[in-house]
């Protein structure tokens, strides 16, 4: 029942992991993305920067798929 | 090593304010020259063509409107007409084209006449089958005639009609049924207000003709007529944009070009009797725009090396296959004189790391083959950059889709099985962490020995040192996390060197930056781990793909095959076949969004290591683009 226990915490530790992340992600990309149309809408031919700009807060998503890799790996080796 | 940016002379022209002309037409003949606004320039003076060019403008782009071209903004003509004799040709369209312009006009007037007759058939269709004449409908002090569209059942209104006095015969059009009613004109409105319960009385439409029926044909004769009319002037204006559109456009953007020459003097020095003519010219074609000006102006002028302090517009010159990746550069930002252009490196780091993600051989079989339908299909510089981008980038993904094992997320192609050397989706992920890692590792030493060749170059020797610290810390530092993670690439008993070297090279970093790199020691380490979205990214991808490979295709076409084998139910074939074809449509649409996502987002990331770890190391940006009279090469 440990083990058991262990290992759901280890999941919603992976979980968290993606979640917290993804929802921060969100919500950068959301005033970036607003700002960027705002740019746009002033100034032609700055597309590429914007998506740019909007790809940066993508880290912290990757980051964390990384992070709950490495849990929900290790959380299989322990159950080998 | 140093890619250095090709080397700019600012160049100065003195000449009479007469050859002013003849000086732009020989600038514009060389071409490579970005002419700059002189502080003495007096604008609002352009050459004396550039009134009539502007009319001959404004009456072309107005054609075009009309005609419904595409005006391509990528497509500026080579200069091979005279200017008199465009403008001669331009004034001849115009005069044309008012024919168009009456055609048009007749359209529209054509369109509002027969939107009014289409409605008068509207209004005649209840009356259409009514054998009655027209006239009786004129109010009649005995007997008054009323029609009908019913909304209740015919009984009803029979009835209703009966109880009224009324005389009522009923007419069916389609599925509309009508009644005409003959009622006493003293009892009209009553038997009106009481039958308007029952059904909608009907506005009879005014006519001279002997039936409403003969009206109708009259009507619809009239909407034929006008119909073959607007066919006509339609086909007019279509055969003569099928004849002359083309050369309307390339007038237009001749004439532009012409324009754009005739502008130039606004940014001109201007004295009495003297033009000054400044711009920058590639320092080693100085020589020739110089002979081809002296031969314009008859030798009468001045043209020099100007020394300044200005910083130079820059321009990329690299080989054929290298340009391709130029835009990414100029999509950042243009390097400054004395930087490095990054085109050379970023042209190798880029389709290594786009195939690193996207890994696969199926997949990047279809980048290639992207790359080519834009290049074939697709006009302009930007698509050919980006076609040659993604040939590249396709290609290396094919290499590494053979180093993972992966076709189109599978692990078999065509029948064969394919044995990786790095396992993505199982056991491999921990090999390609440290891969992930030695590559994150090479790309930053890599900017950062740029960055300390530039500082030694231009004699900062403490900067240069100090870059070769970072490079030290940065080793040491992911090596001793990299014992932790991955021992076969950074072993454990080496830990005490891994220590030790970045002592000394945090002590470098404090004795040649101070104290304010230190504080910069954690972005070391979040640029090298942010590498790891090779890792990720690529993973997800696959993940992806596996789960598209879980449509039911195979089981669908089994089925099939029994049904058929089966020989007999034409229903269960049906659905076998049906089941098979919807299977086989979601397994490939999905495939296709997989490969949509993973080329965009292989590209974004990629760029994005590429702006924001490699660059930050050794690159600032912001240099001026070149921008010559006429593209020459």
């Amino acid at each position: 029942m440990v083990e058991g226990l262990g290992l759901g915490l280890g999941a919603i530790g992976a979980g968290i992991a993606i979640a917290i992340p993804a929802l921060a992600t969100g919500y950068a990309q959301a005033a970036i993305g607003a700002a960027g149309m705002g740019l746009l809408a002033e100034k032609e031919g700055k597309e590429g920067n914007v998506l740019i700009y909007l790809a940066l807060p993508e880290t912290l998503v990757i980051l964390g798929f990384v992070v709950a890799y490495l849990i929900i790996s290790s959380l299989g080796t322990a159950q080998a | 090593m140093e890619k250095v940016l090709e080397e700019m002379a600012k160049a100065r022209v003195f000449c009479s304010r007469e050859s002013v002309p003849n000086a732009v037409d020989a600038l514009y003949e060389f071409g490579a020259i970005h002419v700059t606004r002189s502080r003495a320039a007096q604008p609002d003076v352009p050459l004396p063509s550039f009134d009539r060019i502007a009319t001959a403008l404004i009456s072309l782009r107005a054609m075009e409107k009309t005609l419904g071209l595409r005006h391509s903004a990528e497509a500026p003509a080579e200069l091979i007409e005279p200017a008199e004799k465009l403008l001669e040709e331009a004034e001849r369209f115009d005069a044309d084209f008012q024919r168009v312009y009456e055609a048009e006009k007749k359209i529209s007037e054509l369109k509002a006449q027969s939107s009014a007759l289409h409605q008068r058939l509207r209004d005649l269709e209840p009356f259409l089958f009514l054998r009655v004449s027209p006239v009786l409908f004129e109010s009649q002090s005995r007997a008054s005639l009323m029609y009908f569209k019913l909304a209740a059942g015919e009984k009803e209104f029979s009835t209703a009609a009966k109880k009224l006095g009324c005389n009522a015969a009923f007419v069916r059009a389609g599925s509309n049924a009508y009644c005409l009613v003959a009622v006493d004109g003293r009892k009209a409105s009553d038997a009106e207000r009481k039958l308007s319960r029952l059904g909608a009385r009907l506005s009879v439409p005014r006519t001279g003709a002997s039936s409403f029926f003969e009206e109708h044909a009259a009507v619809q004769q009239q909407v034929s007529e006008i119909s073959a009319q607007q066919k006509h002037a339609l086909s007019f204006i279509q055969e003569f944009r099928a004849r002359h559109a083309a050369r309307i456009s390339e007038l237009r953007a001749q004439l532009e070009e012409h324009a754009k020459k005739a502008e130039l003097p606004n940014k001109f020095a201007k004295s009495d009797f003297v033009e000054v003519i400044e711009g920058w010219v590639p320092a080693k074609r100085f020589p020739e725009m110089e002979k081809m000006l002296l031969f314009a102006l008859a030798e009468k002028a001045i043209v020099e090396k100007a020394g300044t302090g200005e910083e130079p517009p820059v321009l990329l010159d690299n080989p054929p296959l290298l340009r391709r990746f130029e835009f990414l550069i100029r999509f950042f930002s243009l390097p400054k004189p004395g930087e490095l252009d990054p085109t050379m490196v970023i042209a190798l780091t880029f389709p290594l790391f786009f195939g690193m993600i996207l890994g696969d051989i199926g997949y990047g079989l279809l980048t290639v083959l992207l790359a080519l339908g834009i290049y074939t299909r697709v006009r302009g510089d930007f698509a050919r950059d980006l076609s040659g981008m993604l040939f590249l980038s396709g290609v290396v993904t094919v290499v590494f889709g053979i180093i993972y094992g992966e076709f189109f997320g599978g692990e078999e192609m065509l029948g064969t099985h394919l044995t990786p050397l790095i396992h993505r989706g199982a056991h491999g992920i921990e090999l390609l962490i440290g891969v992930v890692l030695l590559v994150a590792i090479a790309h930053i030493t890599l900017g950062l020995l740029i960055s300390a060749y530039l500082n030694f170059l231009h004699g900062h020797s403490k900067h240069a040192y100090a870059k070769l610290s970072w490079i030290a810390l940065e080793f040491s530092l992911v090596a001793a996390a990299g014992s932790l993670v991955v021992p076969d690439i950074f072993p454990p008993q080496y830990s005490l060197a891994y220590t030790g070297l970045a002592v000394a090279s945090i002590a470098g970093l404090y004795y040649f930056e101070g104290i304010i790199a230190l504080v910069e020691i954690p972005a070391i380490i979040a640029n090298t781990f942010s590498y790891l979205r090779i890792m990720a990214l690529g993973l997800s991808g696959v993940i992806l793909a596996q789960v598209i490979n879980r449509v039911p295709v195979e089981d669908s076409f089994e089925k099939l095959v029994e049904a058929v084998s089966r020989g007999g139910d034409a229903l269960a074939v049906s659905v076998a076949l049906a089941s098979l074809l919807f299977f086989s449509a979601i397994l490939v649409l999905g495939h296709a969004g997989a490969l949509v996502l993973g080329v965009f987002e292989s590209g974004l990331q990629t760029l994005r290591l590429h702006y924001v770890e490699f660059f930050s190391k050794f690159y600032r940006g912001g240099g001026l683009p070149f921008l010559p009279l006429r593209k020459t090469r």
